[in-house]
């Protein structure tokens, strides 16, 4: 039976049961509802970002669904290894920061996991290793601290940056 | 705990990190190296807040009951003359080699469990590297943590972390062990004081800003200034490496 997803935009998108219960907002939903055969309405998620996450979801439909304990650990274990992206991932996730930032916030909203670690992952890839100055240019942050607190963290990072 | 998300300003030149909620933030710092945090704490002031409670509870990961290798290294300290050995918990970290990176030496790290399985290893931790000596003459300021047991975990800017027991023996000692390594330590103050007392005498003007006091961890962060460090390489490595498949002190 397929699944009708309804974008904030009204773009709706039919895709198959399994692929729909990566998420496990809409497993859960399915469960509590049945299959209705009703657009499922998604006011979060543009139509452009479901697309994507729909893309994901295809992808992984296979994957093994871990369960609460496994989940944890594999977490704990993720948690180590920012590097440890898989090569169709890292190409998935290749978009500009606006839309990695909505791709997480989905993920965040229909509550898939791995699409969350995985935005997660690489936006601290994006921050590894860059000068906060960087940083800031990178996601347009205001520097608040004084002159005399940047003189002091400068001193401070000063022996780490050079060593 | 005080801090919003971070710090933002309408986009103009990057994208703001401004639509994504706290909690995911957090998420992405726990993604991000104690090495790192220690860096990017000093892109305004939410991300020192963030930064630092990240690594607090990174460091602190060890005290937990399940096997969690953070980024730190465990190492023997001596605080009242005699050594104690702070492992991590269910494994300890073991020096498998080390080699010239450059100038400077690299110490490959893995890590045997409790049980002193030595096939058990932790390759995301084995680039850890270690580098020592002053620059010019002058050591950095270091961060240090105190858990609510009043343990004391030390970095040095994220490159070496060691543990202390008691705090109240870092105050103006120095110790030292044969042609190891020697640690003189000047607290500026202890972390449990009021900002604006006589006992907050020393800390940094921008210290008491911070608010730090009153993590939900139970961490704190303070500064201290370290008047002598010497790390011995070799010596390490005996102290670390694993006798009839225990770790064991040389």
């Amino acid at each position: 039976m397929p699944v009708v997803l309804q974008a904030s935009d009204n773009q709706q998108f039919t895709i198959e049961k399994a692929v729909a219960e990566r998420s496990m907002l809409l497993k859960n939903m399915l469960e509590d509802v049945g299959e209705a055969g009703e657009p499922i309405p998604l006011p979060n998620v543009a139509g452009s970002i479901l697309k994507k996450v729909i893309e994901y979801c295809e992808h992984h439909k296979e994957d093994p669904v871990p369960s609460a304990e496994e989940d944890k650990d594999a977490f704990e274990s993720s948690r180590r290894k920012a590097d440890d992206i898989d090569e169709w991932d890292a190409q998935f996730i290749k978009v500009g920061n606006e839309e990695l930032f909505e791709i997480i916030l989905a993920a965040n909203y229909l509550d898939i996991k791995p699409l969350l670690d995985l935005g997660c992952k690489t936006v601290a890839n994006m921050i590894k290793g860059k000068t906060p100055e960087q940083i800031r240019e990178m996601f347009n942050i205001e520097n608040d601290f004084t002159p005399e607190e940047e003189d002091q963290i400068r001193r401070e990072n000063e022996w780490a940056a050079d060593a | 705990m005080s801090s919003g998300t971070a710090n933002l300003v309408p986009a103009e030149h990057g994208t703001p990190l401004s639509c994504l909620p706290r909690e995911i933030f957090l998420l992405i710092l726990d993604h991000t190296s104690v090495h790192d945090l220690l860096h990017i704490r000093a892109v305004c002031r939410s991300w020192w807040t963030d930064a630092l409670h990240t690594a607090a509870i990174k460091m602190n990961a060890a005290k937990a009951d399940a096997a969690t290798i953070s980024d730190r290294i465990s190492a023997l300290v001596s605080t009242d003359g005699e050594w104690y050995d702070e492992p991590l918990k269910r494994a300890s970290l073991v020096c498998s080699g080390v080699r010239m990176v450059g100038d400077e030496e690299e110490v490959q790290v893995d890590y045997d469990n409790a049980d002193g399985d030595p096939k058990i290893r932790a390759p995301q931790i084995s680039n850890v590297r270690f580098v020592f000596g002053p620059k010019k003459g002058h050591w950095p300021v270091l961060g240090y943590f105190v858990n609510s047991e009043g343990r004391i975990e030390i970095s040095i800017n994220g490159k070496l972390t060691i543990t202390f027991e008691n705090s109240s023996f870092l105050s103006d000692s120095v110790v030292q062990r044969g042609d190891g390594w020697c640690i003189a330590c000047t607290l500026r103050d202890r972390p449990d004081i009021e900002p604006g007392t006589e006992k907050a005498v020393g800390l940094p003007s921008w210290w008491t800003g911070r608010r730090f006091w009153g993590l939900p961890s139970e961490v704190y962060y303070c500064d201290m200034q370290v008047d002598e460090l010497e790390v011995s390489l070799g010596w390490m490595l005996r102290l670390t490496k694993p006798r009839d498949g225990k770790r064991s002190i040389e």
